[in-house]
């Protein structure tokens, strides 16, 4: 017996030492290792300034924004791999020039030559709609809205797995989509949260009517008088002279858009349904969303449909030729019931005089905003 | 020789386990703390009717009593200057709180800071803003305040203030569809309202109790003075002029209110 008990104290001590060589090697190597995988680089957070006379900024969902998603949303906006034939980019139909929007053209034109049903819309101040985006306020975000045109066959024509499959096929992005989220493969989340960031930054406040806000120069005579046409209403019951501009454009801060959706009475007849496409409601039959009246002289044709190209068709058209009839023509159109407003020719001048000091000329040419391929 | 290396790989063996099961035991849980008890918030709900029928704002149509027929599209209020009165008449001011409420989008509850419990029989509120505030700086409020004007679409403009309410719809004018727009605005034409809480509200800290707000649209044409669109007017903008047909609507919307306790 004594010799078996000796024999099993070898083994058992042998057994221990090795055992306490493994622990103590293991306890070193878990100790002093970075796993790339669980410890990504910390991204560099971005506080935006906002804007004198602005509401408040609206905090992203899950995305706050940095120096690293800003870029790489902007280098995506740029770049055509979004697109199934890698030939057209978001900046294709949305040019900085046109303060975003696709200049002088009335529907835009996808990869495969099918041409759009609306006019593109101009991108600024996003931030601050709330109410939903597109004419028709089919995508309740920014992340959501960026992905879309990339499925839409009169656009880019692709699928979002398929741009993923480019995109996770370049080393640059992987690299670049592991600092801004820390992931090693991108997915249509990081994809629309990039492009969110980017599209967060186009901020316009820098035009005339705002740098007069800021105690810069004033407005002329007839920049005042425009104001005052475009946040008066209408009353020939009081002898008021009005264009009620405001109603639609004007009351929320200085954003120039309550972002709401109206039928305007552009039409009797209604040939797209607009926001009734998104919520099937009849009310909401023939109801577009009110856009921004900043950056006019840049973004020309005006309506949903870009049916207008110059500034005095849409006010030939709000001051006479309003479709009173219109389903669901919102109620304030009211002052356009006969014998509508009727503008005169000094009234046209004064409000394209205070429409023309909205007008961004540092947005447009910001490089921050501009294509960085070509820097 | 042997047989104490031996002995002392054992050992070591022993003391490396004995190590890792003290290692595995955390320390105790701290004793729970009795959470201990604070003033309460209070929720006010506001919903609306037509005459104890549900209003869907678009759809809905309905007779008023000078035999307009509408459909009410959209009806906002703009809240301030909060007061709840206990059983004893002393009372609770909630100076700095406001409320957006938006029928139509369901944009219905107001909250009431913490406050004391108590019972209270009444409370008051006005249709309004005091003139600091409504002809301050709109770009002032936070994202999620009732006055940011991104969250509301009441704010009139720069120098304009804020519409404290808003009434809009269709209504029938010789067979065809016509639409009135009541906008009440400007300090003269704030609204107080002051309505008995049925019930009263037992406001405890166990208990923080919520104030279910009723609104009668009928009451609106149909209140204090019988109200015709077609005849006396389907808009207002507030002007000094509009006096006679503003104050007959804020005569009639002092008594939409109606309060419960749950």
């Amino acid at each position: 017996m004594p010799v078996l008990a000796n024999q099993m104290m070898k083994i058992l001590g042998k057994f221990s030492a090795i055992l306490v060589i493994v622990i103590v090697v293991s306890l070193i190597q878990f100790g002093c290792r970075k796993d790339v995988s669980t410890n990504p680089p910390k991204p560099d957070y971005i506080q935006l300034q906002k804007p004198f006379g602005f509401p408040a900024f609206i905090s992203l969902k899950n995305n706050d924004l940095t120096e690293q998603g800003v870029m790489l949303g902007r280098m995506l906006f740029y770049d055509p791999i979004l697109s199934e034939d890698s030939t057209q980019s978001c900046s294709s139909c949305h040019h900085q020039s046109a303060a975003f929007t696709d200049p002088n053209r009335r529907f835009s034109i996808g990869i495969n030559g099918n041409v759009g049903k609306r006019n593109s819309m101009a991108l600024f101040n996003l931030n601050w709609h709330v109410r939903g985006f597109f004419w028709d306020g089919r995508a309740a975000t920014l992340q959501e809205q960026a992905l879309m045109p990339i499925e839409d066959p009169a656009e880019m024509a692709s699928s979002v797995p398929a741009a993923l499959k480019r995109i996770n096929g370049t080393l640059r992005y992987k690299q670049m989509f592991y600092k801004a989220f820390g992931v090693k493969e991108a997915t249509g989340v990081e994809l629309g949260k990039a492009i969110e960031q980017f599209l967060t930054t186009l901020i316009s406040s820098d035009s005339k009517f705002d740098r007069s806000k800021r105690g810069g120069p004033g407005l002329s005579f007839d920049e005042m008088e425009g104001e005052r046409l475009f946040n008066t209403e209408n009353r020939p019951d009081f002898m008021i002279r009005g264009a009620d501009c405001f109603h639609c454009h004007g009351e929320s801060g200085l954003l120039f858009t309550n972002n709401e959706f109206f039928n305007n009475g552009l039409d009797d007849n209604l040939t797209d349904l607009g926001l009734f496409l998104t919520t099937g409601k009849v009310s909401d039959k023939g109801k577009f969303k009110a856009p921004s009246l900043r950056n006019l002289a840049f973004s020309a044709p005006y309506m949903h449909d870009g049916r207008f190209k110059t500034l005095d068709e849409v006010l030939d058209f709000y001051g006479d030729h309003v479709q009173l009839q219109s389903l669901n023509i919102d109620p304030l159109m009211k002052h356009s019931r006969p014998p509508q407003i009727q503008f005169n020719a000094q009234e046209k001048e004064y409000l394209k005089a205070f429409l023309n000091t909205l007008n961004d000329y540092t947005f447009i040419s910001n490089p921050e905003f501009s294509n960085p391929f070509k820097n | 020789m042997k047989n104490n290396a031996i002995k002392t790989g054992g050992l070591i063996f022993w003391m490396v386990c004995l190590t890792m099961s003290f290692q595995s035991c955390g320390p105790d849980d701290p004793p729970i703390e009795p959470t201990p008890k604070t003033d309460k918030e209070v929720m006010l709900d506001f919903t609306s009717n037509f005459n104890g029928q549900l209003i869907n704002y678009s759809t809905s149509t309905f007779t008023t009593s000078s035999m307009d027929t509408i459909t009410p599209l959209r009806f906002k209020l703009i809240l301030s200057n909060f007061v709840l009165t206990k059983m004893d008449n002393t009372v609770v001011n909630f100076p700095n709180t406001y409320g957006y409420v938006s029928f139509e989008e369901n944009k219905r509850s107001v909250k009431l800071p913490a406050f004391a419990p108590g019972v209270f029989k009444k409370i008051e509120f006005q249709l309004g803003l005091d003139s600091a505030i409504n002809h301050g700086d709109p770009s002032q409020w936070s994202a999620e305040h009732p006055l940011n004007t991104v969250l509301n679409d009441m704010h009139w403009g720069w120098s304009g203030g804020y519409k404290f309410v808003t009434h809009e719809g269709n209504f029938l004018k010789d067979g065809l569809n016509d639409v009135y727009t009541y906008h009440i605005a400007t300090l003269p034409f704030a609204t107080s309202i002051s309505i008995d809480i049925q019930g009263n509200l037992n406001h405890t800290q166990d208990n923080a109790g919520t104030i279910n707000i009723k609104c009668d649209l009928n009451h609106f044409f149909d209140g204090d003075n019988a109200f015709s669109i077609k005849t006396e007017g389907s808009s207002s903008h507030s002007a000094p002029a509009q006096a006679s047909l503003i104050n007959k609507l804020r005569a009639n919307i002092k008594g939409m209110f109606s309060a419960s306790a749950s």
